[in-house]
C-alpha cells in the first residue's frame, strides 16, 4: 500500500533554492530514499512537502489513499502525527521542560497529566544522555541535547513515516554512531524513510534509492 | 497637474491603507470566530492540558499583576476621591466617583496594566513560537494549537480582566477612601455611603461588558500580531509595539462604544 502520494504537485522557491517544479512521487512501506539536491533549500523543501509543512501550490497530497485538503487545517492534524519529521527547523516548546516537551502528545491525545515517560522514550533519554536534564528547559540544555531530545519525540511517537535531514548536525558525536543504528532499526523494520545527510557517506549507509532534485526537477531512481 | 498627481498618489494612499486594515479586521474577526467555536466545542483531547494553561495564564495576567494594580488603584483613589471632594458638592461625590472611578477609570487602566504586561507577553510568545517552528513542533505531535495556545490564553486572559478589574474598583474605592480619610480632615463620612447607592445594576453590567470585550479583544489582538511575525526574530519587536498600541486604540473605542450605548 502507498503511504504518501505526491501527485503532480509542485511548489515556489523557498529561500536560495529553485523551488519544485511539477513530480510525482510516492513512498510505500518498506522504502529507503537518500535525497540528493544541488540546493539545500530544495532538499528542505520537498522534506517539508513530503511532512504536509508546505501547502502544494499545484497538484495533490495523498496519505493512505485520501487526498488530503490543505485548506482543513484540523484534518492535517492527524496525518502529521503519523510522520516524524527530523528536519533542520524541528524544534522543542521552548518554554516547557524536555519531560513536558516529550510527553505533551500523550498529555493531549490521552487528556491525562500525571503521565510518565515510557520505557522506551527513557531508555533513548539514558542513550543520548539527557535522563538527568529532563527537568530543565531547552534554552537551559546544549543544543545536541535538545536536538537528541527532538529525536526522541518523534522515534516515540509512533510514527509510519520518517523524514529526517541532516541527521548528524547538532549531535555530539558519541550519540552519532548510537543514532546511525536506530536509523538503521527503523529502516530494517520496513518504516518508510527519506533522508537527506548531505554527506555522501551516511547516505550509502542507509539508503536503497535515491532521489536526485536539480535546478527544481526531482528525478527518482 | 502635479496636483492631480498629489492627490491621485495621497487616494491612493487612503485606498490601500483602508484595505489593509479591512482586510486585518477581517483577519481578526476569523480568528475570533474559530477560538469562540473551539471554546463552545471544547474537544475531549486535551481538556486536561487546556485547563492547566488557562490556570497558568490567570496566575501570569491576574495574580502576577496585583501588585501593580493594587497600589496604582490605591494612590488613583486616594487623589480622585480627594481632588473630587473639593470640586463636588457632597450629595454629589458618590455619584462622580462611581462614574469616574468605577465605571471609567477602573476597567481602563487594568487594561492598560494588561495590555503592557500580559498582551506585550503574548505577542512576543506567540511571535517567537512563530519564528522558531514551535508552532509547528506542536502540529506535528497532533496537537492542534488553538487548543493549548489561542482559547487557553482568551479564557485566561477575559476571567483575569474580571477579576482586576473587581479588585481594582473595589481596593480604588476602599483603600482611596481610607487614605483620604487618615491623611486628610476632609469631611468623607458619608462618602462610602453615597457610593453604595449610586452604584446601579446597569454600572456592573457595564464593567463587566467592559471586561469582557477588553479580554477578548486584547487576546485576539496580540495573539494576531505575534501570529503575523513572518521572516524573522527582529519582527517580533515590531509587531509587540504594534500589538499594544492597536490594543490601546481598541480599549478606548470600547469604553467610548459603551458610553454611547448605554450612558447617552
Amino acid at each position: 500500500m502507498v503511504l504518501i502520494e505526491l501527485r503532480d504537485y509542485a511548489h515556489a522557491p523557498t529561500g536560495r533554492g529553485k523551488g519544485l517544479e511539477k513530480f510525482s512521487f510516492s513512498l510505500s512501506p518498506g522504502d529507503s530514499f537518500g535525497l540528493h539536491a544541488d540546493r539545500i533549500d530544495d532538499a528542505h523543501l520537498f522534506l517539508r512537502a513530503l511532512a504536509t509543512l508546505e501547502p502544494p501550490e499545484e497538484g495533490s497530497y495523498f496519505f493512505k489513499g485520501e487526498a488530503l485538503d490543505f485548506s482543513k487545517f484540523r484534518k492535517l492534524l492527524p496525518v502529521r502525527r503519523r510522520i516524524a519529521y527530523l528536519g533542520i527547523d524541528a524544534t522543542l516548546i521552548g518554554n516547557r521542560t524536555l519531560r513536558t516537551n516529550l510527553l505533551l502528545g500523550r498529555y493531549y491525545l490521552e487528556n491525562k497529566l500525571n503521565l510518565e515517560l515510557s520505557e522506551e522514550a527513557l531508555s533513548l533519554c539514558r542513550l543520548f544522555g539527557i535522563e538527568d536534564k529532563l527537568d530543565r528547559r531547552p534554552s537551559q540544555v546544549a543544543p545536541e541535547d535538545a536536538r537528541a531530545a527532538v529525536i526522541i519525540r518523534e522515534m516515540t511517537k509512533g510514527a509510519e513515516v520518517f523524514l529526517i535531514e541532516q541527521a548528524f548536525v547538532a549531535l555530539a558525536r558519541p550519540v552519532i554512531a548510537r543514532y546511525i543504528e536506530m536509523i538503521r532499526k527503523v529502516i530494517d523494520s520496513g518504516i518508510p524513510c527519506v533522508f537527506y545527510a548531505g554527506m555522501p557517506d551516511f547516505d550509502s549507509l542507509f539508503k536503497k534509492r535515491d532521489i536526485h532534485i536539480r535546478d527544481g526537477v526531482v528525478e527518482v531512481d | 497637474m502635479r496636483e492631480a498627481v498629489a492627490v491621485r498618489d495621497f487616494v491612493g494612499f487612503l485606498g490601500r491603507q483602508t484595505g489593509v486594515r479591512l482586510n486585518r479586521y477581517a483577519d481578526q474577526s476569523a480568528f475570533l470566530y474559530r477560538i469562540l467555536r473551539q471554546i463552545v466545542v471544547n474537544p475531549k483531547a486535551g481538556r486536561m492540558l487546556r485547563t492547566r494553561i488557562v490556570v497558568e495564564q490567570i496566575y501570569f495576567t491576574a495574580v502576577e499583576a496585583l501588585w501593580i494594580v493594587i497600589p496604582i488603584a490605591l494612590l488613583l483613589g486616594s487623589m480622585m476621591i480627594l481632588q473630587l471632594s473639593d470640586v463636588a458638592a457632597q450629595h454629589d461625590l458618590g455619584r462622580v466617583t462611581v462614574a469616574l472611578l468605577i465605571r471609567e477609570f477602573g476597567p481602563l487602566i487594568t487594561a492598560l496594566i494588561v495590555v503592557l504586561r500580559s498582551a506585550t507577553a503574548v505577542t512576543i510568545e506567540t511571535g517567537y513560537m512563530k519564528v522558531l517552528n514551535e508552532i509547528e513542533a506542536l502540529e506535528l505531535q497532533g496537537i492542534n494549537p488553538l487548543d493549548i495556545l489561542y482559547v487557553p490564553r482568551m479564557i485566561g486572559i477575559t476571567v483575569s480582566m474580571f477579576c482586576l478589574i473587581t479588585i481594582f474598583c473595589i481596593t480604588a474605592v476602599l483603600g482611596g477612601y481610607a487614605i483620604a480619610w487618615a491623611l486628610t480632615t476632609l469631611p468623607l463620612q458619608n462618602l462610602l455611603f453615597q457610593i453604595g447607592k449610586a452604584v446601579t445594576g446597569l454600572d456592573i453590567a457595564v464593567v463587566a461588558l467592559k471586561a469582557l470585550f477588553f479580554g477578548v479583544g486584547i487576546t485576539v489582538i496580540s495573539l494576531h500580531h505575534g501570529l503575523a511575525v513572518q521572516k524573522g526574530i527582529t519582527e517580533v519587536p515590531v509587531a509587540t509595539s504594534r500589538g499594544a498600541v492597536a490594543c490601546l486604540y481598541y480599549c478606548l473605542s470600547v469604553n467610548v462604544i459603551l458610553f454611547a450605548a448605554f450612558f447617552l
